[in-house]
């Protein structure tokens, strides 16, 4: 599904990602682990287009197309979703007329006509009682007066409604407490098939507990250092990052 | 180094003496000398010009430069009627009152009535507009000017305790005749005790058209009384618009107005409140969107003599291309003026480079147990609001629409009439269609 | 409204009783009354000044001539009869030139000695530089030395003229120009002295440059002109202070001030103005008409202004940044406070005309008694200043219900990049807040001086040590220390 070759990202003028190989393919779950300021962010921000990443060597294809062309909407279009590490606030604009805003665009790309207004209620208000938020929560403006766990849920209800192909959750986890997080985790599962591939961008170990994660790779200094499964994640956690051989400039 | 404070324009009042004796209301004597006195008095004031600190932001140059003449009676009905189509609306099942070119429309008109409403027009009747010609408590240039040469009008009188069920749609309209150029109209209205009502003016006119349509309106509310005026300004893009509004809120009444400035090249409102009553109060706002050329000016000046009102402003301005434009509001509270809560809030969004926001929010307060205080900032988009909606699907322009109308938005949200809010909404984003690169 | 009054006679504690309030006895020498190119010539010769500077007055003199007092100030005050002010007056004993501070004319230095500013004591406490201005000429220098093998120029104008002609002339009326306003064109004609201060490349400066102003003789007027130039990756903090001593006509003051940061260099210039407010029934006190303005003309330069004023009869002060050069910086932090029938109309001018600038603007204005105080203040942005940033908060505090606060900024902004936010409050000394700290044991005066010192803290805080104290017995914040 998703192919990145050798990729070099600048941001501000400094190299961040130095070469990154990641291969990811239908139905396969991956965690991207790594210290601080390893380019996880960045990775995720990259792989969706937005401004201020500059990508000067390698390649992003997708369902083999080329994905650095594409602006972030048509990649969204494509069936790309980010789940925000810190989700936007926009004041004024209410959860529910962005949503279908962002779906119609959406189908509009694809080719497909707007979703009836009577259809899309009944599949917003579905899948806010799948994840548990209050019907209310889609009356006020995006994540404008959430807490953290309510915009990190609000995120999964918009994945949840726009079914993407592809998720990049970055750090979707962090800021959660233990409810919240199986909430989360239940959003991402639902999302596994045969046909949709996910790429979780974590700090911890705790969320690969609930969503068990078919590849581990660990990001350092701008490359994919260590490739294993869950048990990649559990001897990080004990081991720490040093103990595996990894420091923060390897 | 005399700064020169005034423009002259002899031509004005030429004109005037040229066509005093066919003026609305010409043969009856005290109205001719009400206009001659007031003409007087425009010539020995002068236009104010860039020097004077109210008119900072707005060049009254043209004044000095073009001669406007009064309009006719134009009567292209087809054009009439296309115009009248896009301002009326319809499912507003109430009274009408049209004005084409400056002049009563009655053909499209349906004029209020009914228990407890007075309602005159100027051309009808000149003799209802006597108080308001004769009082010159508001004395400005441009307001002695329109005294003079003014075409016509309405005044609305609703007696205590009526409450008007549908509001009441004004709609003044200019169409595409080359032989008029100055609009003259006033307004009077009185809203008795504890009465009701909405009116919702528009101003609409024909594209390509230089004319000046000027409006004065002295709106009286009792105690009580709730007033809400609205205004959509959809004049044609060389048009120049301005309207002068003088409010004297009595004990407890309520007036609120809203305005919408989309069209015109060059558009003034000024808003100037008294207070006559304590726990009153006053909600100014308005959203005013230009580009390529466009200046909108929001001129406020609430005057709190009196304890225990409030008063509150909040204006939004989005400026794309060559657009510009200025709040400048006054907030006076008078020593006595105890427990007194004033808010300004103005925002501006620019769009583009060439895009220019000016305010000046000014508060003079000689009271000290008083709750004040004013916002105002000018930015542009946020792009980390803009990229997730594009990480959401949305193209670029969808995304500068939605967080652009969403930035408008707070200017009608709190509207009570969704038929309102709804073509606040459609005007508002009409336009954005029109001007956001696609 | 007990607690309010109290308020009101605390204030007046601060303010009102002017404690420096007495007439130094000098022998003066002065030119006639009045304004005329003979004045100015017999300034000019004083001063042993080349021609081509007073060439530069008289051409200053012709045009002002032709202008006309501002009026749009939010001040009031009697017409000022320009042919009633004495141009130039100077210690007798300056003419000779003193040497050292034992050349000082005794009943001046006992003079400051009232004031608690002691030249002895200063040149042994740490780090202050004093240039005292005495009415209008420089009487005594300390530091020079010091400061000369740092290569840093700390003089008085008249001084500049004669030693450094060159800088002089590149810099006298480059950011001011002569025409600018009434009053800086006055000083143009007619300054009689102040301070001149180079900082050369790379150095930053060791010490606080200090300067403190005194107007002294009836009628006459005080015309500073100051300039300090920040040339590239330099550094200076400069303080100036005014006490001045009691009487009963107005003082005209207009001083005018230039400020030119180079490339990565920062000035930080400091006032507290206390001069003679006028009694409480508004009878005397200065008039004080200042232009005050920085360019930053550099790339990455800065150039700070804090101030805080609590003196003069009528203020009519805006201390501005011109932001010229690349991510250059301007500040302002302001805190008037005006009593009796004082009228301040004071803020700043923040002009953004290069890439990535931005301005701090933050002002706090406290009135009471009879008195007016006015913000005014203009931010603007011009098309090529992108990714221009301000921020503006004036906040105004009423005690009493017979005074005056208020807030009239101008916001222009002629580019999209901008981000430009302005904030204004209104309020009084609640009754709460009042209330909390009598309950927890405070004085109603110390809890007055308590909440001021608070609501001023933002400002505060800029100043340098050395005038923190100052200003904090100005504030009569003397009890924030020990009740935290």
């Amino acid at each position: 599904m998703l192919e990145i070759k050798n990729l070099h990202v600048t941001v501000g003028g400094k190299e961040i990602l130095k070469g990154l190989n990641l291969t990811i393919n239908d139905g396969e779950v991956h965690a991207i682990m790594g210290p601080n300021g390893a380019g996880k962010s960045t990775l995720s921000y990259a792989i969706c287009g937005k401004d201020g990443y500059e990508i000067t060597e390698g390649s992003v294809t997708y369902k083999g197309k080329d994905f650095l062309d594409m602006n972030p909407d048509e990649r969204a279009g494509e069936g790309l979703f980010l789940g925000f590490q810190y989700p936007v606030e926009i004041p004024g604009v209410s959860n529910m007329n962005f949503l279908r805003t962002a779906l119609n665009s959406q189908r509009c790309y694809r080719g497909d006509k707007d979703m009836a207004a009577v259809d899309f209620l009944k599949l917003i208000r579905a899948k806010a009682k799948e994840l548990d938020m209050d019907p209310e929560m889609l009356k006020r403006p995006v994540n404008v007066g959430f807490s953290g766990g309510e915009k990190k849920r609000n995120e999964m209800v918009q994945m949840a409604v726009l079914d993407p192909n592809l998720a990049v959750l970055d750090e979707t986890d962090s800021g959660l407490d233990i409810d919240a997080l199986k909430i989360v985790a239940e959003g991402i599962n639902r999302l596994r098939a045969s046909d949709k591939a996910i790429l979780m961008i974590t700090h911890y170990q705790r969320l690969l507990d609930y969503v068990v994660p078919d590849y581990v790779h660990i990001l350092a200094d701008g490359r994919i250092v260590k490739t294993g499964d869950k048990s990649l994640a559990l001897a990080l956690e004990e081991k720490g990052y040093v103990g595996l051989g990894i420091t923060e400039a390897a | 180094m005399v700064k020169i404070l005034h423009l002259e324009n002899p031509e004005i009042g030429k004109r005037f003496e040229a066509v005093r004796s066919s003026l609305t209301g010409w043969d009856q004597a005290w109205l001719d000398q009400l206009r001659a006195e007031a003409m007087t008095r425009f010539e020995t004031t002068g236009i104010p010009g860039p020097k004077v600190e109210e008119w900072k932001y707005t060049n009254l140059g043209f004044l000095a430069n073009e001669n406007f003449a009064i309009s006719n009676k134009a009567r292209q009905q087809t054009e009439i009627k296309t115009l009248f189509d896009r301002a009326h609306m319809e499912n507003i099942d109430g009274p009408v009152v049209v004005f084409v070119n400056g002049h009563i429309y009655p053909a499209l008109s349906s004029y209020p009535d009914g228990h407890g409403i007075s309602f005159a027009v100027f051309s009808e009747n000149c003799q209802a507009f006597h108080p308001s010609l004769a009082n010159i408590e508001y004395s400005s240039a441009l307001n002695d000017l329109n005294r003079a040469m003014v075409t016509d009008g309405y005044s609305l009188e609703i007696a205590p305790d009526v409450v008007l069920a549908k509001p009441i749609q004004v709609i003044h309209i200019v169409t595409s005749a080359t032989d008029m150029k100055l609009l003259p109209v006033r307004s009077q209205i009185i809203a008795g005790k504890k009465s009701k009502a909405r009116i919702i003016e528009t101003f609409i006119g024909a594209e390509g058209e230089r004319y000046w349509s000027h409006m004065v309106s002295e709106v009286t509310l009792a105690a009580k009384a709730e007033l809400s005026l609205v205004q959509f300004q959809l004049q044609g893009k060389q048009a120049i618009h301005m309207t002068e509004l003088h409010t004297k809120v009595a004990e407890k009444a309520n007036f609120s107005h809203i305005s919408l400035q989309l069209g015109s090249e060059i558009s003034r409102t000024e808003l100037l409140n008294s207070f006559n009553g304590e726990f009153a109060n006053v909600d100014l706002r308005g959203a005013y969107l230009g580009r390529i050329k466009q200046s909108h000016d929001i001129f406020t000046r609430i005057n709190h003599d009196l304890p225990n009102c409030n008063s509150n402003q909040l204006y939004r301005g989005v400026l794309d291309e060559g657009g510009k434009s200025a709040f400048q509001g006054k907030v006076v509270v008078a020593r006595d003026a105890q427990k007194t809560n004033a808010d300004q809030s103005n925002k501006n969004l620019l769009l583009s480079r060439k895009a220019e926001a000016n305010a000046k929010p000014e508060l003079l307060i000689y009271a000290d147990d008083v709750k004040c205080s004013h916002g105002a900032t000018v930015g542009e988009l946020d792009s980390n609001q803009l990229f997730y909606l594009r990480s959401r699907g949305l193209d670029e322009a969808a995304a500068k629409g939605l967080l652009v109308e969403a930035f408008v938005s707070e200017v009608f949200d709190d509207l009570d009439d969704e038929i309102l809010r709804d073509k606040f909404k459609e005007k508002a984003a009409g336009w954005l269609a029109q001007e956001l690169p696609s | 409204m007990v607690a309010t009054k109290e308020a009101q006679k605390t204030v007046e504690d601060v303010t009102g009783e002017y404690k420096y309030g007495f007439v130094t006895d000098i022998e003066t020498e002065k030119a006639p009354k009045g304004l005329s190119e003979d004045v100015i010539r017999f300034i000019s010769a004083k001063k042993d000044e080349p021609e081509w500077l007073l060439d530069w007055r008289l051409k200053a003199y012709a045009k002002w001539l032709t202008m006309e007092e501002p009026t749009w100030a939010m001040v009031e005050y009697p017409e000022i009869d320009f042919q009633d002010i004495y141009y130039y007056s100077a210690p007798k004993s300056a003419d000779d030139g003193p040497k050292s501070l034992d050349e000082v004319d005794p009943e001046l230095l006992r003079t400051y000695e009232k004031l608690g500013i002691s030249l002895q004591e200063q040149e042994v406490l740490a780090g202050v530089a004093v240039d005292i201005v005495f009415d209008s000429v420089s009487v005594a220098t300390t530091f020079r030395k010091k400061l000369k093998e740092a290569g840093i120029i700390f003089c008085s104008i008249s001084e500049a003229a004669h030693d450094y002609p060159d800088l002089m002339k590149k810099y006298l009326g480059s950011v001011v120009p002569v025409a600018d306003n009434f009053y800086s064109c006055l000083n143009s004609a007619v300054f009689t002295d102040g301070t001149f201060v180079y900082i050369p490349k790379g150095v930053r400066c060791p010490m606080e440059l200090s300067t403190y102003f005194r107007i002294n003789e009836a009628n006459t007027g005080q015309f500073e002109r100051t300039i300090i130039i920040a040339d590239e990756g330099s550094y200076v903090s400069y303080l100036e202070g005014c006490t001045a001593p009691q009487r009963d006509e107005n003082q005209l003051h207009a001083a005018v001030v230039e400020l030119v940061t180079h490339d990565d260099a920062e000035i930080k210039y400091s006032t507290v103005q206390n001069w003679y407010p006028g009694d409480k029934e508004g009878k005397g006190g200065i008039y004080n008409f200042v232009t005050k303005r920085g360019a930053c003309r550099g790339k990455n330069s800065k150039i700070s202004w804090t101030q805080v004023e609590t003196g003069s009869a009528v203020t009519w002060k805006y201390p501005s940044c011109l932001l010229i050069g690349d991510g250059s910086v301007g500040e302002f932090y302001s805190v008037a406070i005006t009593n009796n029938y004082q009228q301040a109309d004071t803020g700043t001018k923040m002009m953004h005309i290069g890439k990535n600038t931005s301005s701090t603007i933050i002002s706090k204005g406290i009135s009471a008694g009879k008195s007016q105080a006015t913000y005014r203040g203009l931010v603007k942005v011009m098309a090529g200043a992108e990714n221009a940033r301000n921020f503006t908060q004036c906040d105004s505090l009423l005690i009493g219900d017979q005074c005056g606060a208020h807030t009239v900024p101008y916001i222009e902004i002629k580019n999209p990049t901008a981000q430009v936010e302005h904030e204004a409050t209104t309020s009084k000394i609640s009754d709460e807040q009042l209330f909390y700290c009598l309950q927890r044991g405070l004085e109603v005066e110390d809890s007055v001086a308590l909440i001021v010192n608070g609501f001023c803290k933002d400002v505060m805080q800029h100043l340098p040590m050395e005038f923190a104290v100052e200003a904090q017995k100005l504030l009569g914040i003397s009890l924030e220390g020990s009740v935290g």
